[in-house]
Protein backbone atom coordinates (compact mmCIF):
# COMPACT_ATOMS: atom_id res chain seq x y z
CA UNK A 1 0.00 0.00 0.00
CA UNK A 2 1.05 3.51 -0.52
CA UNK A 3 0.13 6.96 0.20
CA UNK A 4 1.52 10.15 -1.14
CA UNK A 5 0.92 13.74 -1.20
CA UNK A 6 0.98 15.52 -4.64
CA UNK A 7 2.84 16.23 -8.01
CA UNK A 8 5.54 14.26 -6.91
CA UNK A 9 3.51 10.67 -5.94
CA UNK A 10 4.92 8.84 -8.99
CA UNK A 11 8.66 9.63 -8.54
CA UNK A 12 8.34 8.37 -4.89
CA UNK A 13 5.84 5.13 -5.81
CA UNK A 14 8.00 4.43 -8.09
CA UNK A 15 11.10 4.55 -6.06
CA UNK A 16 9.63 2.99 -3.12
CA UNK A 17 8.04 0.24 -5.63
CA UNK A 18 12.02 0.00 -6.55
CA UNK A 19 13.36 -0.33 -3.02
CA UNK A 20 10.87 -3.01 -2.03
CA UNK A 21 12.13 -5.18 -4.79
CA UNK A 22 15.77 -4.51 -4.10
CA UNK A 23 15.60 -5.05 -0.41
CA UNK A 24 12.94 -7.40 0.66
CA UNK A 25 11.49 -4.90 2.60
CA UNK A 26 7.51 -5.50 3.37
CA UNK A 27 7.71 -2.30 5.39
CA UNK A 28 8.89 0.63 4.01
CA UNK A 29 8.37 4.43 5.76
CA UNK A 30 9.65 7.70 4.24
CA UNK A 31 9.23 10.58 6.81
CA UNK A 32 10.01 13.72 7.69
CA UNK A 33 12.18 14.69 10.57
CA UNK A 34 9.93 15.88 12.35
CA UNK A 35 8.12 12.29 12.08
CA UNK A 36 4.94 13.67 9.54
CA UNK A 37 4.52 10.58 6.93
CA UNK A 38 5.82 11.59 3.00
CA UNK A 39 5.06 8.42 1.58
CA UNK A 40 5.04 4.17 2.55
CA UNK A 41 4.48 1.00 1.61
CA UNK A 42 3.33 -1.20 4.41
CA UNK A 43 1.54 -4.36 4.82
CA UNK A 44 -2.71 -3.96 4.51
CA UNK A 45 -4.31 -1.98 8.05
CA UNK A 46 -0.57 -0.82 9.29
CA UNK A 47 -1.30 2.94 10.46
CA UNK A 48 2.08 4.48 8.62
CA UNK A 49 2.09 7.47 11.50
CA UNK A 50 3.62 4.85 14.19
CA UNK A 51 6.62 4.19 11.86
CA UNK A 52 7.49 7.76 10.73
CA UNK A 53 7.27 8.80 14.31
CA UNK A 54 9.31 5.97 15.38
CA UNK A 55 11.85 7.10 12.41
CA UNK A 56 11.86 10.42 13.53
CA UNK A 57 12.85 9.56 17.02
CA UNK A 58 15.05 6.65 16.79
CA UNK A 59 17.00 9.09 14.26
CA UNK A 60 16.32 11.97 16.54
CA UNK A 61 17.90 9.93 19.54
CA UNK A 62 20.78 8.89 17.79
CA UNK A 63 22.02 12.03 16.61
CA UNK A 64 21.41 13.39 19.85
CA UNK A 65 23.57 10.56 21.30
CA UNK A 66 26.57 10.78 17.81
CA UNK A 67 26.51 14.78 19.48
CA UNK A 68 26.50 14.20 22.96
CA UNK A 69 29.57 11.53 22.83
CA UNK A 70 31.24 14.30 20.38
CA UNK A 71 31.39 12.61 16.78
CA UNK A 72 29.25 13.85 13.82
CA UNK A 73 27.89 12.44 10.57
CA UNK A 74 25.58 10.19 11.08
CA UNK A 75 23.82 8.38 8.13
CA UNK A 76 21.87 5.14 9.69
CA UNK A 77 20.95 3.74 12.53
CA UNK A 78 20.18 -0.15 12.51
CA UNK A 79 18.11 -2.47 15.06
CA UNK A 80 18.92 -6.28 15.15
CA UNK A 81 16.11 -8.58 16.46
CA UNK A 82 15.71 -11.82 16.68
CA UNK A 83 13.93 -12.34 13.09
CA UNK A 84 14.46 -8.70 11.70
CA UNK A 85 16.52 -5.61 11.26
CA UNK A 86 15.17 -2.18 11.25
CA UNK A 87 17.35 0.28 9.26
CA UNK A 88 16.40 3.90 9.88
CA UNK A 89 18.81 5.83 7.22
CA UNK A 90 19.03 9.58 6.68
CA UNK A 91 17.42 11.07 3.17
CA UNK A 92 19.07 14.26 3.19
CA UNK A 93 18.20 16.82 5.45
CA UNK A 94 14.52 17.06 6.26
CA UNK A 95 13.41 13.26 5.45
CA UNK A 96 14.17 9.54 6.67
CA UNK A 97 13.59 6.29 5.78
CA UNK A 98 12.86 3.40 7.69
CA UNK A 99 12.58 -0.27 6.37
CA UNK A 100 12.02 -3.39 8.09
CA UNK A 101 13.88 -6.46 6.35
CA UNK A 102 12.58 -10.04 6.42
CA UNK A 103 13.41 -12.54 8.01
CA UNK A 104 16.94 -14.23 6.83
CA UNK A 105 17.10 -10.99 4.37
CA UNK A 106 20.79 -10.55 3.32
CA UNK A 107 21.68 -6.98 5.49
CA UNK A 108 24.09 -5.79 2.82
CA UNK A 109 21.31 -5.76 -0.15
CA UNK A 110 18.98 -4.09 2.53
CA UNK A 111 21.10 -1.31 3.40
CA UNK A 112 22.95 -1.06 -0.52
CA UNK A 113 19.08 -0.54 -1.13
CA UNK A 114 17.86 1.46 1.44
CA UNK A 115 20.99 3.96 0.98
CA UNK A 116 20.18 3.77 -2.98
CA UNK A 117 16.30 4.68 -1.97
CA UNK A 118 17.29 7.67 0.20
CA UNK A 119 19.58 9.07 -2.54
CA UNK A 120 16.03 9.02 -4.52
CA UNK A 121 13.94 10.59 -2.10
CA UNK A 122 16.52 13.21 -1.60
CA UNK A 123 16.78 14.18 -5.18
CA UNK A 124 12.95 14.09 -5.95
CA UNK A 125 12.37 16.74 -2.41
CA UNK A 126 15.19 18.26 -3.43
CA UNK A 127 13.34 19.41 -6.87
CA UNK A 128 10.19 20.55 -5.11
CA UNK B 1 -14.14 40.82 23.62
CA UNK B 2 -17.48 41.16 26.19
CA UNK B 3 -18.14 37.53 24.87
CA UNK B 4 -15.03 35.82 25.35
CA UNK B 5 -15.14 37.72 29.16
CA UNK B 6 -18.51 36.38 29.63
CA UNK B 7 -17.46 32.82 28.47
CA UNK B 8 -14.30 32.92 31.08
CA UNK B 9 -16.96 33.76 33.96
CA UNK B 10 -19.33 31.28 32.67
CA UNK B 11 -16.17 28.72 33.00
CA UNK B 12 -14.52 29.96 35.72
CA UNK B 13 -18.51 29.24 37.29
CA UNK B 14 -18.17 25.19 35.89
CA UNK B 15 -15.12 24.39 37.83
CA UNK B 16 -15.74 22.66 40.78
CA UNK B 17 -12.68 21.15 43.34
CA UNK B 18 -14.24 18.44 45.79
CA UNK B 19 -12.78 17.70 49.48
CA UNK B 20 -9.41 15.81 48.30
CA UNK B 21 -8.39 19.18 46.25
CA UNK B 22 -9.73 17.62 42.89
CA UNK B 23 -10.80 20.35 40.53
CA UNK B 24 -13.01 18.92 37.95
CA UNK B 25 -14.51 21.43 34.72
CA UNK B 26 -17.51 19.63 33.01
CA UNK B 27 -16.80 15.95 34.40
CA UNK B 28 -12.81 16.24 33.67
CA UNK B 29 -10.43 16.56 35.50
CA UNK B 30 -8.80 19.47 35.27
CA UNK B 31 -5.29 21.04 36.44
CA UNK B 32 -4.61 24.79 36.30
CA UNK B 33 -1.46 24.71 35.08
CA UNK B 34 1.43 27.95 33.74
CA UNK B 35 2.27 27.38 30.06
CA UNK B 36 6.01 27.00 30.39
CA UNK B 37 4.99 22.88 31.62
CA UNK B 38 4.40 22.48 27.80
CA UNK B 39 8.01 24.27 26.81
CA UNK B 40 9.66 22.02 29.80
CA UNK B 41 8.41 19.00 28.27
CA UNK B 42 9.20 20.16 24.71
CA UNK B 43 12.78 21.00 25.79
CA UNK B 44 13.52 17.66 27.79
CA UNK B 45 11.81 15.81 24.85
CA UNK B 46 14.58 17.37 22.25
CA UNK B 47 17.22 17.21 24.57
CA UNK B 48 17.15 13.52 24.44
CA UNK B 49 15.05 12.54 21.12
CA UNK B 50 15.61 15.97 18.93
CA UNK B 51 13.38 16.31 16.28
CA UNK B 52 11.53 13.14 17.04
CA UNK B 53 9.71 14.89 20.12
CA UNK B 54 7.98 16.64 17.44
CA UNK B 55 6.07 13.52 16.14
CA UNK B 56 5.31 13.19 20.13
CA UNK B 57 4.09 16.60 20.18
CA UNK B 58 1.86 16.38 17.47
CA UNK B 59 0.57 12.71 17.99
CA UNK B 60 -0.37 14.03 21.78
CA UNK B 61 -2.24 17.00 20.39
CA UNK B 62 -4.10 14.80 17.55
CA UNK B 63 -5.32 12.54 20.26
CA UNK B 64 -6.96 14.93 22.81
CA UNK B 65 -8.00 16.81 19.85
CA UNK B 66 -10.47 13.59 18.85
CA UNK B 67 -11.15 12.56 22.10
CA UNK B 68 -12.27 16.60 22.88
CA UNK B 69 -13.93 16.79 20.07
CA UNK B 70 -15.82 13.65 20.45
CA UNK B 71 -16.61 14.64 23.57
CA UNK B 72 -17.77 17.96 22.60
CA UNK B 73 -20.73 16.32 20.03
CA UNK B 74 -21.66 13.94 22.91
CA UNK B 75 -22.12 17.23 25.16
CA UNK B 76 -24.18 18.61 22.50
CA UNK B 77 -26.47 15.72 21.09
CA UNK B 78 -26.38 16.90 18.10
CA UNK B 79 -27.74 20.43 18.47
CA UNK B 80 -24.84 21.68 16.45
CA UNK B 81 -23.35 20.81 13.17
CA UNK B 82 -19.63 20.28 12.81
CA UNK B 83 -18.44 23.33 11.51
CA UNK B 84 -20.48 25.02 14.59
CA UNK B 85 -18.41 22.72 16.83
CA UNK B 86 -15.52 23.77 15.53
CA UNK B 87 -15.82 27.04 15.79
CA UNK B 88 -17.13 26.26 19.51
CA UNK B 89 -13.89 25.03 20.07
CA UNK B 90 -11.91 27.49 18.64
CA UNK B 91 -13.15 29.75 21.14
CA UNK B 92 -13.13 27.47 23.70
CA UNK B 93 -9.57 27.48 23.22
CA UNK B 94 -9.02 31.11 23.76
CA UNK B 95 -10.84 30.82 27.47
CA UNK B 96 -8.49 27.96 28.20
CA UNK B 97 -5.77 30.40 27.65
CA UNK B 98 -4.19 29.35 24.45
CA UNK B 99 -4.53 32.78 22.60
CA UNK B 100 -7.50 33.71 19.90
CA UNK B 101 -7.21 31.83 16.69
CA UNK B 102 -8.17 33.78 13.70
CA UNK B 103 -10.13 30.83 11.53
CA UNK B 104 -11.77 33.39 8.66
CA UNK B 105 -9.02 32.12 6.43
CA UNK B 106 -10.15 28.09 6.94
CA UNK B 107 -13.12 26.72 4.95
CA UNK B 108 -14.05 23.85 7.07
CA UNK B 109 -16.37 22.17 4.52
CA UNK B 110 -13.25 21.90 2.53
CA UNK B 111 -10.51 21.76 5.06
CA UNK B 112 -8.42 24.37 3.03
CA UNK B 113 -7.30 27.00 3.85
CA UNK B 114 -5.22 29.01 6.69
CA UNK B 115 -5.92 29.06 10.52
CA UNK B 116 -4.11 31.97 12.29
CA UNK B 117 -3.12 32.01 16.02
CA UNK B 118 -1.59 35.46 17.06
CA UNK B 119 -0.78 34.69 20.70
CA UNK B 120 -0.96 31.47 21.36
CA UNK B 121 2.07 30.00 24.64
CA UNK B 122 3.73 27.48 22.59
CA UNK B 123 6.35 29.66 20.84
CA UNK B 124 6.68 31.93 23.53
CA UNK B 125 9.16 29.50 25.08
CA UNK B 126 13.06 30.08 24.69
CA UNK B 127 13.85 26.56 22.94
CA UNK B 128 16.51 26.97 19.71
CA UNK B 129 14.33 25.67 17.16
CA UNK B 130 15.12 24.65 13.89
CA UNK B 131 11.35 24.24 12.67
CA UNK B 132 8.21 25.88 13.86
CA UNK B 133 7.42 24.88 17.00
CA UNK B 134 3.65 24.64 17.80
CA UNK B 135 3.53 20.89 17.08
CA UNK B 136 1.22 20.14 19.70
CA UNK B 137 -1.49 22.93 18.28
CA UNK B 138 -1.13 21.26 14.97
CA UNK B 139 -1.90 18.01 16.00
CA UNK B 140 -4.72 19.20 18.31
CA UNK B 141 -6.21 20.97 15.45
CA UNK B 142 -5.64 18.07 13.36
CA UNK B 143 -7.73 15.64 15.71
CA UNK B 144 -10.03 17.39 16.11
CA UNK B 145 -11.29 18.73 12.51
CA UNK B 146 -10.14 14.94 11.47
CA UNK B 147 -12.98 13.69 14.51
CA UNK B 148 -15.37 16.26 13.33
CA UNK B 149 -15.23 15.77 9.65
CA UNK B 150 -14.99 11.76 9.69
CA UNK B 151 -11.45 12.00 7.33
CA UNK B 152 -7.60 12.12 8.32
CA UNK B 153 -6.88 16.00 7.69
CA UNK B 154 -2.99 16.62 8.82
CA UNK B 155 -2.27 20.02 9.58
CA UNK B 156 1.42 21.23 9.28
CA UNK B 157 2.74 24.45 10.74
CA UNK B 158 3.74 27.02 7.79
CA UNK B 159 4.50 29.79 10.21
CA UNK B 160 5.63 30.14 13.38
CA UNK B 161 6.26 33.04 15.85
CA UNK B 162 8.92 31.38 17.49
CA UNK B 163 10.76 31.30 14.27
CA UNK B 164 9.95 35.25 13.72
CA UNK B 165 6.82 35.08 11.71
CA UNK B 166 3.92 37.78 12.63
CA UNK B 167 1.69 35.37 13.71
CA UNK B 168 1.68 31.20 14.11
CA UNK B 169 -0.16 29.73 10.38
CA UNK B 170 -1.40 26.19 10.34
CA UNK B 171 -2.98 24.69 6.96
CA UNK B 172 -3.52 20.86 5.77
CA UNK B 173 -0.75 19.60 4.16
CA UNK B 174 -0.38 20.04 0.87
CA UNK B 175 0.96 19.00 -2.77
CA UNK B 176 4.65 19.53 -1.15
CA UNK B 177 5.19 16.85 1.11
CA UNK B 178 8.25 18.94 2.97
CA UNK B 179 6.28 22.35 2.83
CA UNK B 180 1.98 22.45 2.78
CA UNK B 181 0.40 24.96 -0.11
CA UNK B 182 -2.82 24.36 2.33
CA UNK B 183 -4.47 22.31 0.18
CA UNK B 184 -6.31 18.66 1.79
CA UNK B 185 -4.52 15.58 1.49
CA UNK B 186 -7.32 13.98 3.04
CA UNK B 187 -5.52 10.48 2.84
CA UNK B 188 -1.70 11.44 3.79
CA UNK B 189 -1.35 10.60 7.50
Amino acid sequence: MIVTAGATESKLDRALERAERETGCRSIVVARRDGLVIAYRLPKGRDARVPASLAASIFGAAEVAVAEFEHAGLSRVIISCASAQIVAQGAGPEAIVIGVDAEGANLGLVLLGLAHLSTEIQEILDAL
Amino acid sequence: MNGIRAGLRDLWARLTMDSSGRIVLDGQRTVIIPASVFGAIEAAGERILGRGMSSILHMAGDRLGREVAKATVEFMEGSLPPNAIFEFLIDGGTMRGFGHYDVSAFDFEASSGVIRSVDQPFPDDPIPRKDPGCHFAAGFWSGVISSLRGNEVVLDELACRSRGAPVCEFAPRGQNPLVSRGKTDGNDR
